[in-house]
């Protein structure tokens, strides 16, 4: 029962830094590449990583836009992405309750 | 997973969510700033009346609004170019801050200009919409003394019904001390307070 539920869990969302992107992209309309490098930790080309690998699940969406002259790009999560961030959520809330079932 | 992945992955969500919470928090200077000018200008008007210049307090009110107006423009255009992210709270906000402004002044010009009331009825009926902007601010940035800030507003629009005086002013300049001033204050030190924490 509890390797089930291990194995349910979505990989695409269990890496930390991705996990950190949508728990920032859940709370907001949508955030620039600057912000979500501060809030992460992470370097330029790790971020981008994970971003394209989320845009590709279809869970976020990129966009390149110019603010004045510069360059910009915004991020936004999906309702694909809302829904599955939020199973997750409860996945692994399932995990907890069923680890303090245990003890 | 373990129990220290488990703990690992909620202190990465919540940590995430509190970051946002507060780089997302309001400066109060807009609430400052059109407090300011609507004290100067709603005391003008208030000795203009007391010394029978009433032809003057129109053009002091669309002053007002022109500069108020401004003033919400350019520290809704700085916030926004600064920002990095945008969120629901400040859309809401801003678009119940719109809404209440455009109610405001068909109150303030359109309907006694038109005649459909007297001037008198006015300073009641803005205090009232005062009251609903202070409000749900504090209800969408969970500041509940800044909730409280807008009976200042609804008590002030009672008390303004019922009293007759050349004085009545001054209970306006209260209430936008008290309801405009202060919860821009209130929303500062908040501002302040994340900014630190963040720097941190």
């Amino acid at each position: 029962m509890r390797h089930e539920k291990i194995l349910q869990l979505d990989p695409i969302i269990h890496a930390p830094t991705r996990l950190a992107i949508l728990s920032l992209l859940i709370t907001v309309e949508n955030a620039n590449f600057t912000y979500l490098k501060e809030s992460t930790g992470t370097t330029d080309g790790n971020l981008s990583t994970h971003l394209t690998k989320l845009e590709e699940s279809s869970y976020i969406t990129i966009e390149k836009t110019f603010k004045g002259k510069k360059p910009q790009t915004i991020c936004a999560m999906t309702e694909k992405g809302k829904k599955a961030f939020a199973k997750y959520l409860e996945q692994l809330e399932q995990i907890v309750q069923m680890q303090q079932d245990k003890t | 997973m373990n129990q220290d992945q488990i703990q690992q992955e909620i202190s990465i969500i919540k940590s995430m969510i509190e970051k946002t919470r507060r780089e997302t928090a309001e400066s109060g200077h807009f609430l400052i700033l059109i407090g300011i000018v609507s004290v100067i200008g709603t005391f003008a008007i208030g000795m203009f009346e007391r010394f029978k210049l009433n032809y003057l307090d129109l053009p002091v009110m669309i002053l007002m609004l022109v500069i108020n107006g401004l003033i919400g423009y350019f520290v809704v255009a700085r916030a926004e170019k600064k920002e990095k992210v945008k969120t629901y709270t400040k859309t809401i906000l801003y678009q119940v801050w719109f809404g209440c402004g455009i109610a405001a002044i068909m109150i303030l010009f359109l309907f006694p200009l038109t005649k459909v009331y007297s001037f008198n009825l006015v300073p009641t009926l803005v205090s009232i919409i005062m009251g609903i902007i202070i409000f749900s601010a504090g209800v969408i940035y969970e500041l509940r003394y800044v909730q409280w800030c807008s009976l200042v507003w609804w008590g002030g629009a009672c008390l303004m019904a019922y009293i007759e005086s050349e004085y009545k002013f001054l209970i306006m300049v209260a209430m936008i001390i008290f309801g405009f001033i202060l919860p821009g204050m209130i929303f500062n030190k908040q501002y302040k307070n994340r900014s630190k924490k963040n720097e941190a």
